[in-house]
């Protein structure tokens, strides 16, 4: 079986489904991947989407996205993970899907979780169903060692410096 | 022996000469030591504020060479454009073009001197930005790399800013309409870099900053430095570069030969 199409597959047995029920109409939350590792400041996309298997439409929906830390002490702010957390779908007729690109980066290392939450607009009491977990690890990258910086900045200028006086003086005394 | 009888007794070479004394104008004479000085002190504050600062410490060290290589390759490339849109409105307004004209040296060697000495700002100021980046590039193995491709794309940028500078000049009938059209020409080049990623998408945007000099060679700098090779697709972004240096250098010389005159006033 080509690589490919082996991925696919096990993407495809991956697949969760939940159900977001309205009376008679469902809509089936998926996520094509379980699993996403990506180094700090890489920008992903992971993708989900949302169906209408039932014969009514669905209610006007809302999917929201959410990002935690899977380790204790972690502050994870999702906004400045994802800029589009929120996407209104508005209804969805009996056998018709919405595919939602999410975008994120990666801001902090180490391990996290997203999840999507549906849920109807005009009956928010209802509690959302979430999709299933993606997990993010993410790699820390090593920043700059800031030893050294300051002679090399203070350095080069008044080396320049030095030279531009030093050409004035003797054009002078010429 | 003065300039004027070295260009009389080796014609061929009046270039090298004008050239030479240009780079002496500019570098014992004239503001270029002031102008390097105000570049480095530029990069130092980049290069500090990249080491020290929490937000932009947050960048990965490739990104920091990135981001330095790219502020090199403007600044620098500004440098010779202001250079040489001084060059020939410059020696209008103080007076001097007519005896210039006069010396043996044709219009085409002239004009090739001046761009020689206005260039000698960019040689400068990569030399400038070495230390700079052997210092944010060390331990990651990408300051090789983020040097070779400053110097090819910021010498590209530079020929075709100076020699884009160096028409104006030549028409111009003050340094300051020359300046000003220059500059105002620079940041119309430069204005769609500070555009979202978002504007790259799509064919027009992507064909904008294809096409456009300045933003072809940062995308090519920053690609490059980020992923540590240079790809056959990548590759096609140093087009738009090569082809403004040569098509305005080659300008340059054409108008600086044929239409390099006294006007009114100098």
């Amino acid at each position: 079986m080509p690589v490919g199409s082996a991925l696919r597959a096990a993407i495809a047995g991956f697949l969760a489904t939940l159900v977001v029920a309205d009376g008679a109409a469902a809509a089936s939350v998926t996520v094509d991947r379980a699993r996403v590792n990506a180094r700090l400041g890489d920008t992903f996309v992971f993708r989900t989407e949302i169906a209408n298997d039932a014969s009514t439409p669905t209610p006007a929906l809302i999917a929201h996205l959410n990002i935690l830390s899977l380790r204790d002490g972690v502050y994870v702010d999702p906004e400045d993970w994802s800029s589009r957390r929120t996407w209104y779908l508005g209804k969805l007729r009996a056998g018709d899907n919405r595919s939602i690109a999410w975008s994120v980066k990666a801001i902090n290392g180490g391990s996290y979780a997203a999840y999507v939450a549906v849920l109807p607009q005009n009956r928010p009491v209802r509690p959302p169903e979430m999709s299933p977990t993606v997990r993010i690890d993410v790699e820390n990258r090593a920043t700059l060692d800031a030893g050294g910086i300051l002679p090399l900045a203070v350095g080069v200028p008044a080396l320049l410096a030095l030279l531009g006086g030093g050409v004035r003086l003797a054009r002078t005394r010429r | 022996m003065s300039s004027d009888a070295r260009a009389e007794r080796h014609g061929s070479a009046a270039w090298t000469v004008v050239g030479a004394q240009e780079v002496r104008d500019l570098w014992l004479g004239g503001s270029a030591l002031l102008l390097a000085l105000a570049f480095s002190l530029l990069l130092s504050i980049m290069s500090y504020l990249a080491a020290t600062n929490t937000e932009l410490n947050f960048l990965e060290q490739r990104e920091s060479v990135s981001l330095l290589a790219q502020v090199s390759i403007g600044a620098g490339s500004l440098l010779a454009l202001l250079a040489a849109a001084d060059s020939f409105s410059g020696e209008r307004e103080r007076g001097t073009l007519e005896s210039l004209l006069l010396t043996p040296a044709s219009r085409l060697q002239l004009t090739v001197g001046k761009l020689l000495g206005a260039l000698s700002l960019w040689v400068a100021a990569f030399a400038i930005s070495i230390p700079y980046i052997l210092f944010l590039g060390r331990g990651v193995g990408v300051a090789g790399d983020a040097l070779a491709v400053g110097f090819l794309l910021g010498s590209l940028l530079a020929i075709f800013l100076a020699s884009l500078g160096q028409i104006i000049s030549i028409f111009a009938a003050s340094n300051r309409v020359s300046l000003t059209l220059s500059l105002f020409l620079l940041l119309a080049l430069f204005a769609p870099t500070q555009l979202p990623a978002s504007a790259e998408q799509g064919w027009a945007g992507e064909l904008l900053f294809r096409l456009n000099p300045v933003t072809a060679a940062e995308r090519y700098v920053g690609r490059v430095i980020m992923q540590g090779e240079a790809g056959s697709q990548d590759a096609a972004w140093l087009v738009s570069p090569i082809v403004a240096a040569a098509v305005f250098a080659v300008v340059a010389l054409f108008v600086g030969a044929r239409f390099l005159r006294l006007r009114a006033g100098g």
